[in-house]
Formats: C-alpha cells, sequence, structure tokens
C-alpha cells in the first residue's frame, strides 16, 4: 500500500474521531498555609469519636483531628475537623448521616455527599445539621473523590 | 478489504456501542454536565437550609411561637438554563424546614407548588352536591408572616480554549409585617470548566 495514502487515511480516522472535550468543577490544588489563635476564646462540645477504617490509605490522608456538637433548641449540628495529611492537594466527598434514639436512621431531605478539596496539609471544618428534632446520633463517611 | 477502509470506518465501529445503565446521581458515576447537576442541587439545598437554620432568626420571638408560616415568593432563574431545576432546590429546603418543626409553607398562594384546593373547598359552599359542614368556615386560611425569595445567578467566562459555568444561589428572607429582609444567604458557588482537547487520543 502506499504509504501516503495509508498515512492520509490514519489522519482521516483521528480527525473523524471525537475530540476528548471535558467538563468538569475547577479545583485549587496549591499548598496552603494557617495561622489561628493559640488559645481560642470558644469552648467547643467535644464528641468522643469512634473511627471504623475501611481503607487504611485514606486514613492516613484525611484525618478527623476533632468533632464540635452544639444543639440548637431541638436541632443538632456538628462540626468536624479534618486534616490533609495526605501531602498533595485531594478531592474528597463526604456524607452525614443521622439517626433517632431506636437507632434507626432519618430521612434527611438534602442528604447528599459533598465535595470538597483539600490542599495539601490544610485543615478544614466541615459541617452537618440535623433538621429532625428526633436526631441524636450521627455518622460521618468520607471518600476520595474525582470531584 | 484495503487497510485504508478499515482505518476510516475506525470512528464508526468505535461509536457504535453504545449502552444505557442506571447510576446513582449522588456518585462519581453520574454525568457532569456544564450546568448543575442533581447531586449540586442537593448540595446547594443542604447548604442553604444550614445557614438558614444556624443563622437562629427562627428563633426569634418577635415572629411568634414556632411553626412560623412561610410562602414561597419569586424564583428568578438568571442562568443560561431555560428549564433550570428550581423544583430540586425548593422541594428539598421545604422538607426540611417543614422536619425542623420550625416552619410551615402556606400553599393556598405563592411561586412555589400551591395547591388551589383550599380555594376550591371554600368555594363549594353554595354546591348543593356537599355537605356544608365540612366546608371550612370563610377566614380561616394562614397567612405567611415570612416571605422566601429566590434567584439562582450565572457567571460566565471564557479564554481562548476554556470557557466556564459558575452558578449560585441567592436568597433572603422578608418578615411581611415590616417588609425587612431578616435573613440573606448565598449558597457555595458550583464552578464547571470546560476544555476543548485536539485530538480524541
Amino acid at each position: 500500500m502506499n504509504r501516503i495514502t495509508l498515512t492520509a487515511a490514519l489522519l482521516a480516522s483521528l480527525a473523524l474521531t471525537p475530540a476528548c472535550a471535558t467538563g468538569s468543577k475547577t479545583s485549587a490544588t496549591t499548598p496552603m498555609n494557617t495561622v489561628e489563635k493559640e488559645n481560642p476564646t470558644g469552648m467547643p462540645r467535644e464528641e468522643w469519636i469512634n473511627k471504623i477504617n475501611t481503607s487504611e490509605i485514606l486514613a492516613g490522608k484525611v484525618n478527623v483531628t476533632s468533632v464540635y456538637v452544639d444543639w440548637n433548641g431541638d436541632l443538632q449540628r456538628i462540626q468536624l475537623n479534618v486534616q490533609n495529611d495526605s501531602g498533595r492537594s485531594i478531592h474528597v466527598k463526604y456524607l452525614i448521616e443521622w439517626f433517632d434514639e431506636a437507632g434507626i436512621k432519618l430521612y434527611t431531605p438534602t442528604e447528599s455527599w459533598n465535595n470538597v478539596t483539600l490542599s495539601k496539609g490544610q485543615r478544614l471544618s466541615l459541617q452537618g445539621r440535623s433538621t429532625s428534632p428526633y436526631a441524636v446520633d450521627w455518622r460521618f463517611s468520607v471518600q476520595e473523590s474525582a470531584l | 478489504m484495503k487497510l485504508q477502509h478499515i482505518l476510516l470506518g475506525l470512528p464508526l465501529i468505535l461509536g457504535a456501542c453504545s449502552t444505557v445503565e442506571r447510576v446513582d446521581p449522588n456518585s462519581d458515576d453520574a454525568v457532569t454536565t456544564m450546568g448543575v447537576d442533581y447531586d449540586e442541587l442537593t448540595e446547594w439545598s443542604e447548604t442553604l437550609t444550614r445557614r438558614m437554620l444556624d443563622s437562629r432568626f427562627l428563633d426569634d420571638p418577635e415572629l411568634g411561637d414556632h411553626p412560623i408560616y412561610m410562602v414561597v415568593s419569586k424564583i428568578e432563574n438568571k442562568t443560561d438554563l431555560s428549564n433550570f431545576p428550581t423544583e430540586v432546590v425548593l422541594g428539598q429546603i421545604r422538607a426540611s424546614l417543614l422536619q425542623s418543626e420550625k416552619v410551615r409553607f402556606v400553599t393556598t398562594y405563592g411561586d412555589d407548588a400551591t395547591d388551589r384546593m383550599t380555594r376550591e373547598t371554600q368555594g363549594m359552599v353554595d354546591d348543593p352536591m356537599f355537605d356544608k359542614d365540612q366546608i371550612p368556615e370563610a377566614g380561616q386560611a394562614a397567612v405567611a408572616r415570612l416571605s422566601l425569595r429566590t434567584q439562582i445567578i450565572w457567571i460566565y467566562g471564557q479564554s481562548k480554549k476554556e470557557k466556564q459555568n459558575t452558578y449560585l444561589v441567592r436568597m433572603l428572607v422578608t418578615d411581611v409585617k415590616s417588609g425587612v429582609a431578616i435573613w440573606e444567604a448565598e449558597s457555595d458557588p458550583i464552578a464547571k470548566k470546560y476544555s476543548k482537547g485536539g485530538l480524541g487520543w
């Protein structure tokens, strides 16, 4: 076969193949420095937590350093203070589920995985709020995400 | 068959295998579009509900006992998407606030999911077909103390090879007794960047 014809056919094939266009959320990948008060004035109520790690790799990346709880009337809210120890910027998604006194999971209209980007070494506070006065317990799940 | 014929037919062969599968709209398997996707609408609802409850304006004794009546005012779609599903955001926020037992939404008027049955039931009072004793007395329908106004905002940016859509929701609650906004917030922005590749490899 003529080499020119073959090259032309190959180029035509490439041109007809759809170009790989992507639609994606933008992300920040720059490392981050943080400054905060040495002795904070706030006195949060800290919650004891039990970590269930199913991924040792992820456990070394996103560390929950503490959890604060607060009640606004009958409604509970929590704050999970996390730190990115992975040595690089990562995208994670997290989910907070709520349970009643009987341990039954409550219907939460806005329950979904939330996406967040953690820069290298960044400490970030993730918040969740129960919308049901019957919520007494919670569960936090975190997973590395494509964003 | 000549080799060049096979090469020319390659795109057709590659594009032939299409499938349909059910996916979790909250998972990474879901399609990422240049608009706002389902999981992002839910993310907005969660953020705005949390911000509304965190601000504690609903606990102001001036507004009276819970639940406080609220009505959905105008929802303004200022995006490039003509059929923006505002119902998803409003529906989830309404359901969450109802669940909180702090708010109830008036459905006889407003701009979201109104129900004409309250008014129609009142109109049946002179219809001999119905038992008058079961028709609610006039003047009992609730009037909202608070009004929830929504704007969906779109910001567009473009460079030579990339373009970006940024969307966010702006909400405000007005005390209709005074006409003063007592709570205002924005969602976190959702930004989507489109980069066009040169060749499909």
